[in-house]
């Protein structure tokens, strides 16, 4: 698991107040909603601001696919990095 | 110009007034007039006396609720379009009128946006226009709420009253539904009767209804999407929203302060229910700012301070008694202070803790269970399931948090988010006391530490 997504997933359980589970249950690869891990879209709601928070990234969703980028811890990794390059971050 | 929904169809309003933006064009009032009459004739054709009415789109909800109306149907709201909703109401008789294709099964007439079957429209009969919402009861079962046309008509004009110029050509946005009142009144009929456009979505999240909003945007929100605003710029003051509407539950204070600093204006705290209708306002200047009725909107208190209400739309023209405590002050305003009954109030959604135990005991991993509202912090939806075998073998393999995730999932078709539990307590027994009553000071032990089985 690379540390950034690691990083990720703590953010997930810190901001989430989830219980029970430890970052290391939760597989890069599985879906965050619905099925997968089961959060639901109060939790996007409150994750994302958490995101723009910690990482100083705008969600601008006018041209980006949301529900692509929140999938997954992975594609979350892969999103903020990219949006972090574009600041000069 | 307002024009009351009874009128509206067989108005002279201009066939080329923007009705709503969907999917990125704008249907105009021609479409949305085309659109009923098509509606009206394939429901005419079955030969029906009743429908529900469960839409995703709040245009297809319009166009569906003035159609069927035309068609001498009473109409069946539903809280939600989840399956194990419809599933109370829908049948061969009573089939359902909605956008989502297949949810009915085969009983169902589709919103599909066609145009071409004809229907002469004549002008509604608001007292013989009738409809039924539906909100959580308390034997668990969804309670009916019958209304007439005449009652909604009557509170759109007050409304229009009361804000119809503080909104003139604001387009208007929401994060709620159209199937609960508040979001039917303040995101669609109002916008509709005033000749205002609006998006027929239901937002999720704030980027995406920021990105779609005009300058100049109403918004309709409740406290689950005000107290979660990203941390944004503030609006330019030129595309300030004019009113922001929230309703269902307490604002708490700083997050009025937050969408103001963000948005513009304090959010207008409407205060009501299905039952009633909208009672009052209040924008949260300081934390005891009164709600002030309505126009027209009579208040009063019992001796335990038990709020009753009378309007042209409460019930029966009666007094009308709430659930709510209040503080009541000599000008008719008040400050609310606190709920009488079981109901608990979540995220803005009045919810039944007897209806979510009810279900949730039919899983098969469930032996017995105890909903509650954890008071912390922040009030917090928790269970307390006695497991069945299956589900102590089911805990085993995948753990505390996950069961939790699949108990809510397997609740998912029958009550909404914010009636799932967020935090969950598994035991080999629920604490009862020797006369079997529950002891709910062991239970709210069980979230002091950390989780996993007891």
């Amino acid at each position: 698991m690379n540390d950034f997504e690691l990083e990720i997933k703590k953010l997930v359980i810190k901001t989430l107040n989830l219980e029970d589970i430890t970052p290391e249950e939760i597989d890069s690869e599985e879906r965050l909603f619905v099925d997968g891990l089961g959060l639901d879209s109060i939790d996007a709601l409150e994750l994302g601001v958490a995101i723009q928070k910690t990482y100083g990234i705008k969600i601008n969703s006018k041209n980006d696919d949301l529900k692509e980028h929140f999938a997954s811890v992975r594609s979350l990794a892969r999103f903020i990095t990219s949006e972090r390059k574009e600041l000069g971050a | 110009m307002f024009i009351p929904l009874s009128q509206l169809l067989t108005s002279d309003r201009e066939g080329a007034t923007p009705v709503a933006r969907v999917s990125g064009r704008i249907k105009t009032f021609g479409d949305f007039h085309a659109e009923a009459e098509d509606i009206c004739a394939r429901i005419k054709e079955q030969k029906i006396e009743e429908v529900v009415l469960a839409t995703t789109s709040s245009y297809a909800f319009a166009t569906g609720f003035l159609a069927a109306l035309q068609a001498d149907c009473r109409i069946t709201v539903p809280p939600n379009a989840l399956p194990g909703m419809l599933a109370h109401f829908v049948g061969g008789t009573c089939p359902l009128l909605s956008d989502i294709n297949g949810a009915g099964g085969v009983h169902q007439i589709l919103i599909d946006g066609s145009q071409g079957a004809t229907f002469t429209f004549k002008e509604l009969d608001p007292d013989r226009s009738f409809l039924d919402f539906y909100t959580s009861g308390s034997t668990g079962m969804p309670k009916r709420v019958p209304k007439t046309l005449a009652q909604i008509d009557n509170e759109l004009i007050v409304l229009n009253q009361r804000w119809g110029e503080e909104l003139a050509g604001a387009v208007t946005l929401g994060t709620v539904s159209h199937q609960h009142i508040f979001g039917q009144y303040f995101k669609l009929f109002l916008p509709l009767c005033e000749g205002r456009l609006f998006f027929p979505q239901t937002f999720e999240i704030w980027e995406e209804l920021l990105a779609a909003a005009p300058p100049g945007s109403c918004f309709v929100s409740s406290p689950a999407h005000l107290t979660r605003i990203p941390p944004f710029d503030p609006l330019p003051e030129e595309t300030r929203a004019p009113v922001i509407f929230t309703a269902g539950g307490p604002l708490p204070f700083d997050a009025a302060q937050d969408a103001r600093m963000k948005f513009g204006p304090l959010p207008t705290e409407v205060f009501g229910s299905t039952e009633t209708g909208g009672i009052a306002h209040r924008q949260q200047e300081n934390p005891r700012t009164p709600f002030t009725p309505l126009p027209g909107m009579q208040t009063r208190i019992d001796a335990q301070g038990l709020l009753s209400v009378k309007s042209n739309y409460t019930d029966g023209e009666d007094w009308d008694t709430t659930n709510d405590i209040v503080e009541r002050f000599d000008d008719g305003s008040f400050i609310l202070a606190g709920r009488a009954n079981q109901f608990v109030k979540i995220e803005g959604k009045r919810i039944s803790l007897v209806e979510i135990e009810k279900y949730l005991n039919q899983s098969e991993i469930v032996a017995g269970s105890a909903v509650f509202i954890l008071k912390e912090e922040i009030e917090t939806l928790v269970a307390v399931v006695e497991l069945s075998p299956s589900g102590w073998h089911q805990l085993l393999e995948t753990g505390a948090f996950r069961l939790g995730r699949t108990l809510r999932r397997e609740l998912s078709p029958y009550l909404e988010n914010a009636a799932l539990p967020r935090r969950w307590r598994f035991v080999k027994q629920l604490p009862v006391n020797t006369q079997g009553k529950r002891q709910q000071s062991e239970l709210n032990e069980l979230f002091a530490g950390p989780g996993g089985p007891d």
